[in-house]
């Protein structure tokens, strides 16, 4: 999963950035408001963090043109500005949720999955495939009940799999979703954690499918 | 007196309108007594001429009236009314209501033909006004001197009479006129009693500001009534703005400590992670003080209770968007006071309800007698008496766990007491929590 966190206050936003990472996200930084309207107008974020007082363009603006743009991942709103008619005014502007400073970081934490999960019509915080399941605040996979150890790697390309389960998910968005931007792009290690992750689950769990991309076996009970 | 500008007004007028009505009465008098006066003088002439007329030298060289004056009070004694002629060798002939008295006529007689007048004591201790002229008659180069004389206390009665009549009048005119003036005052000062008015409506925040047309001498007060006003609520503006600067500069880098405090599990990290709590609360709850707007005449407005609240229903129902809440809104009513002090108030209590519910919650309007009550029921767990006792107390927090628990309760008490309104907690028909929050609601 990948997630643009826009702050501009250098010491929260690498504090934020390392629990997002340890957490298993792919995370992209920006401290301006303009250059997080490019960022989020070119690049495909599962979610986004988004300070509403920032250089550039305030958050408020940022997120309106977004909307208006059509760009539709969810947005949690990071404010101190926590009064009543701001949240109102936030969520009119088209936040998903609105999270008033200073924060938990397990609480933003919870936040971020929950706004993932349920853009992507889950409600519960673990997403089941069959007998596989996927425990997004624990960053917990089990098959059948038994764990399945998972580098961090692989465990960001199961979990991007099963939020679209029985969908065709290509090489690039892969890639997209599971590297910042800045990262070292080779197509080739997404080959190689996709092996692995078959020799882990089953090789018929995930399905090649020729020029298009990976499927994950949607078995009994995957869709939500 | 001192502290009514109408009575001082009254006063005023009264002092003044006794002084001239004094004045002019004793002038008028002065007038009329001159005029009786001259009335007076001129009968007496006539009648002196009329004497004259009447009077004749026989053929023996004595003096004979033809024709007496017909007046009968010349034949009542003492009528006070007189005549008498003399000549050289004194007095001729004189009326009966002399008796035997003479006229006391100045020495040395006149030139003839002249007319003298005089005021001399007569009969009976009165005071005579005389008029007299000596006359040659065809006859004899004799002169004859001739008197009429009337009493004093005849023009003095008629004086009084005249008095009598004119100190009525000018008491009726002068409460006439104090009437007049009374009446005056109480247009004159009617724009301050229309001020007044207005003032009061401002203060039970009927209306934001002075308006309408006023009289150049009262326009000066409302334009700076008005001003202050204005002042009033730029000030009030710039400190909420300055509140919610403050909340930005302090929150950020207490999200910082926070965070590095949760990231040990050392005593020194989790005494810095407690101690910034309370800070976040101490902040949390000042603000919010600070950001109230409280009972002021900006903030006249008529909040639509329920339109907000569908509002704040739309936005909690986006943050709880793990649980599929249903919001029940229903009854109407309005709130007598600020919009965002509103919104806070019902953030606060609909969010904790969100937060405890299982799927409903209910809120319900009534507006009655300059009163609104909202009530929020929730179908969550519910408290027993005795936590809803500590729920309410100062810095009371319920659970220690909950995120942001107890704090919006204080809050709404706090900002509910400023409009001096109430906050209660009960137990709903569903067995979850009940929260009753009664505000103002605007007049009519």
């Amino acid at each position: 999963m990948r997630v643009l966190l826009v702050e501009d206050e250098p010491r929260l936003s690498a504090q934020i950035r390392s629990a997002l990472e340890a957490a298993g996200f792919a995370v992209d930084a920006v401290a301006d408001g303009l250059e997080a309207w490019h960022c989020g107008r070119s690049e495909p974020y599962d979610a986004v963090i988004l300070d509403l007082g920032l250089p550039g363009m305030d958050g408020l603006s940022l997120l309106r043109r977004w909307r208006s743009e059509a760009v539709a991942f969810p947005v949690i709103v990071l404010t101190a500005r926590a009064g009543w008619t701001e949240r109102v005014e936030g969520i009119d502007a088209g936040a998903d949720d609105y999270l008033p400073k200073p924060f938990r970081m397990e609480e933003l934490l919870a936040r971020v999955r929950a706004l993932i999960r349920r853009a992507h019509g889950f409600s519960a915080a673990e997403l089941v495939c069959g007998d596989l399941r996927l425990d997004t605040r624990l960053a917990r996979v089990t098959l059948n009940g038994e764990a399945i150890p998972l580098t961090a790697h692989e465990f960001k390309i199961l979990a991007y799999l099963m939020h679209h389960p029985g969908a065709v998910v290509s090489r690039t968005e892969l890639i997209e979703h599971i590297y910042a931007q800045d990262f070292d792009r080779d197509s080739n290690t997404i080959e190689v954690f996709i092996a692995r992750l078959r020799r882990k689950l089953g090789a018929q769990r995930i399905e090649t499918v020729r020029g298009l991309g990976y499927r994950l076996f949607a078995g009994h009970g995957a869709d939500a | 007196m001192r502290n009514s500008l109408a009575l001082r007004l009254i006063g005023g007028a009264s002092i003044w309108l006794a002084v001239a009505l004094a004045l002019s009465g004793f002038g008028l008098s002065e007038v009329f007594d001159r005029q009786v006066t001259a009335t007076y003088q001129r009968q007496l002439m006539q009648q002196v001429d009329r004497l004259a007329a009447g009077l004749a030298w026989t053929p023996g060289g004595t003096l004979s009236l033809v024709a007496p004056p017909s007046d009968p009070a010349y034949r009542r004694p003492y009528s006070g009314r007189y005549w008498q002629v003399s000549g050289e060798s004194g007095i001729v002939m004189r009326s009966d209501s002399l008796w035997d008295q003479s006229l006391a006529l100045p020495d040395p007689p006149g030139p003839l033909g002249e007319v003298g007048r005089h005021v001399v004591p007569g009969p009976a201790g009165q005071s005579l006004l005389l008029a007299e002229r000596s006359v040659a008659l065809v006859g004899r180069d004799v002169p004859v001197r001739l008197a009429v004389a009337v009493d004093r206390a005849e023009l003095a009665t008629a004086n009084a009479e005249f008095n009598r009549l004119l100190s009525a009048s000018l008491l009726i005119l002068g409460l006439g006129l104090m009437l007049a003036v009374a009446v005056q005052i109480m247009f004159g000062l009617w724009p301050l009693k229309r001020l007044q008015r207005s003032l009061a409506m401002l203060r039970n925040r009927r209306q934001q500001r002075l308006s309408g047309s006023w009289p150049v001498e009262v326009r000066p007060l409302v334009d700076e009534i008005n001003e202050l006003l204005d002042r009033d609520e730029a000030l009030l503006e710039r400190t909420r703005r300055q509140a919610a600067d403050l909340a930005h500069g302090l929150k950020t880098p207490l999200a910082v400590l926070a965070n590095e405090a949760g990231s040990g599990n050392d005593a020194l990290h989790g005494e810095v992670g407690r101690q910034v709590d309370v800070m976040r609360k101490q902040i949390e709850r000042h603000l919010a003080r600070a950001r109230t707007a409280g009972l002021t005449a900006q903030n006249a407005e008529a909040v639509d209770a329920p339109g907000t609240i569908r509002e704040l229903a739309r936005t909690l129902a986006r943050i709880h968007g793990e649980k599929p809440l249903d919001f029940e809104i229903e009854g109407s009513g309005r709130f007598a006071g600020d919009r965002q002090d509103f919104a806070e108030m019902l953030g606060n209590l609909m969010d904790n309800a969100c937060r405890w519910a299982k799927s409903r919650i209910a809120v319900s309007l009534l507006e009655l007698g300059g009163r609104l009550r909202i009530t929020i029921d929730d179908d969550g767990p519910g408290m027993t008496g005795e936590q809803r006792e500590r729920a309410l107390e100062r810095y009371g927090r319920l659970d220690e766990s909950a995120p942001g628990s107890g704090l919006g309760l204080a809050i709404v008490t706090d900002i509910a007491s400023m409009y001096g309104g109430s906050l209660l907690l009960d137990r709903a028909a569903s067995g979850g929590l009940r929260v009753v929050l009664e505000l103002p609601a605007p007049p009519g």
